[in-house]
């Protein structure tokens, strides 16, 4: 498992690597996307995920942006017509340089995810992270079921919108087979 | 509901409750908490900080009950999501909520060990913490719920009680969510609107006021279509945004000035030296006789006994605790040495270590959970907007954090000279 220390400088590289993206990086981008480092990825993070705002949600991870923020490696802005958006400070430079080695080691999976999540809407990424949540959680793999339990889970999204969901999540796994991540 | 029975207190005038939640007010699981202080060994350094949580549990029925008829009320509810909430709109839905958020409130503190959070991780079997006690209490209540008219489902009180963090395995519904978020919400919860009043009348000190009845008149439900959800969240109307900076100023000032005070912060770490080793390779588990008999009297009791006492467990620690001696502050880094360590707290405690032995040195940090005070503002046009893009006040609180390392007071002369001939080297040293 990831110590402490790792953990923060793992997180800093993903709000930086969004935030290079030009994603709004607000907490639930940030949620999702280290949803899919830990759960698609199996990146040994050790947030525990439970299903609640917007789909998979950690409150450990809540509370780790907040030690950031204390720490001063991230910072908080407003951002419009959003909300809260997070992005690296000065200080964060001293975690990634001694950590390096570390966020090189795991930088295609940190680029898989932002490129594929960071800019997307929060109703996409529920539905998206939700789709994973149940294919983990549940053992369900057909993407029929995975979207009918989506759906029962999250009654407002419609059953099109699940199927369309578990669908790209296979595609993800189509691509990372492919590019042997 | 019929409330015929007052009680009288210093923040809420009074507060009333039927003859039905009465039963748990007078169940020994509640009466327990009379003896749980709410700030553990802070009166050591406040002495007007004796108050329990059992008078705060009262306050937080108290705050829900009122928040709750406030956020219901179906003039209140905004157009966007009125639909979402057809509780509001029927009288015995919404008398039935009413009757689960004030026991929820009533018993949402019931798991609390003895001197509250004080090292509740370390102390606990994995797996437990106050939340999951406070689960477990509560489904210990079920004849009281089962005997209330409507009867109320124990689990809808659990839920509101102890949140979805703690019950992974029950799944929320938006209405719920809500529910939960007025009870224990980060920016807008009456458990920490109730414990900044409380505590700071009780430790003397004025930064914990401001205008909670404003404040609660202005509250609503929302959308937040402004970011892209479907999920309505709690907020405020535009003319509560200075009493919720108020309340927000109040946390950040009652965090700096009292619950993370260098004296209190050394005596939670004596406390819960003590409590290990009074512990001795146990751990508290949720067997719940044994909850129920574990207050800080009993905890008070054997520390006197282990002060008078050196074979007893804790001795040392009830010294410290009982004869004012505690370890005092050796470090507590600067920005300086932000700017050239990770983690410099972390660096100079295990240096000291090696140099003072591990019993004489002990370190702190801590920083408060939650999220960002990021809630939803209804304009004055009917648009809705976020607080951060409204308020400046509110994005620049700054975000609290201690860091500390105490050392053994007989050494504390020889480690400050230590500490000066050595630092620079140990924050270098440790990040190369």
């Amino acid at each position: 498992m990831l110590n402490i220390q790792e953990k923060k400088a793992l997180t800093v590289a993903l709000i930086r690597k969004m935030q290079d993206a030009g994603s709004w990086t607000g907490e639930t981008h940030i949620q999702k996307c280290t949803y899919f480092l830990e759960e698609f990825f199996n990146i040994d993070l050790n947030y525990d995920f439970i299903l609640y705002k917007h789909g998979p949600f950690s409150f450990h991870l809540r509370d780790e942006l907040g030690a950031l923020r204390a720490d001063d490696f991230i910072l908080m802005e407003p951002r419009r017509p959003f909300g809260a958006s997070f992005k690296p400070s000065k200080r964060a430079d001293l975690l990634e340089n001694k950590y390096n080695d570390l966020i090189r080691e795991y930088d295609r999976e940190l680029s898989f995810v932002v490129d594929r999540l960071a800019n997307k809407s929060v109703k996409e990424l529920e539905k998206v992270a939700t789709a994973l949540y149940v294919r983990n959680t549940e053992g369900v793999t057909d993407n029929i079921d995975i979207a009918k339990k989506i759906v029962e889970l999250k009654p407002h999204v419609s059953l099109e919108d699940a199927k369309s969901a578990a669908e790209e999540l296979e595609q993800y796994d189509n691509e990372t087979e492919n590019s042997l991540i | 509901m019929n409330l015929t029975h007052e009680i009288r207190d210093p923040i809420h005038t009074f507060i009333k409750l039927s003859s039905e939640e009465r039963k748990v007010l007078d169940s020994p699981q509640f009466q327990r908490l009379r003896y749980i202080h709410q700030l553990a060994l802070t009166y050591l350094v406040y002495p007007g900080a004796t108050h329990n949580r059992f008078e705060h549990s009262l306050g937080v029925m108290e705050l829900a009950s009122r928040v709750y008829d406030v956020v219901t009320d179906p003039e209140n509810i905004h157009n966007e999501i009125k639909d979402k909430f057809p509780e509001v709109n029927d009288s015995v839905k919404r008398n039935y909520w009413k009757e689960v958020i004030r026991m929820a409130a009533l018993c949402h503190d019931l798991g609390h060990i003895p001197f509250s959070h004080a090292a509740e991780k370390e102390l606990m079997e994995e797996g437990c913490s106050h939340e999951t006690f406070t689960a477990n209490i509560i489904d210990e209540l079920e004849g009281i719920w089962q005997g209330m008219t409507p009867p109320l489902r124990t689990d809808d009180i659990k839920k509101l009680a102890v949140g979805p963090k703690e019950l992974p395995d029950l799944t929320f519904s938006d209405w719920e969510s809500i529910l939960t978020e007025i009870i224990t919400g980060d920016s807008f919860g009456v458990d920490r609107i109730d414990y900044l009043l409380r505590d700071s009348y009780h430790a003397g000190v004025a930064y914990g006021n401001f205008d909670h009845f404003r404040l609660i008149d202005t509250l609503r439900i929302l959308p937040k279509e402004y970011a892209d959800t479907e999920e309505p969240a709690l907020g405020i109307e535009i003319g509560g945004i200075h009493t919720a900076e108020s309340l927000l100023l109040a946390r950040y000032y009652m965090f700096t000035h009292v619950y993370m005070h260098r004296v209190r912060r050394i005596y939670d770490i004596h406390l819960k030296d003590f409590m290990k080793s009074w512990l001795g390779k146990d751990k508290i588990t949720d067997d719940l006789d044994f909850h129920l008999n574990l207050t800080d009297n009993k905890i008070l009791v054997v520390m006197r006994e282990a002060l008078n006492n050196e074979d007893k467990p804790g001795h040392k620690d009830a010294e410290i605790i009982l004869e004012r001696n505690h370890f005092k502050v050796l470090y507590s880094p600067n920005p300086g040495d932000m700017e050239i360590n990770i983690d410099p707290n972390t660096a100079i405690y295990e240096a000291a270590k090696e140099e003072f032995g591990k019993e004489n040195v002990r370190a702190d940090s801590y920083h408060p959970t939650g999220g960002t005070y990021d809630f939803p503002v209804l304009l004055n046009n009917g648009e809705v907007e976020s607080s951060v893009n409204i308020s400046d006040a509110l994005n620049n609180i700054p975000v609290v954090k201690v860091d500390f390392v105490f050392i053994n007071s007989d050494l504390k002369k020889d480690a400050d000279e230590w500490l000066k001939a050595n630092k620079k080297a140990i924050l270098k040293e440790d990040d190369i």
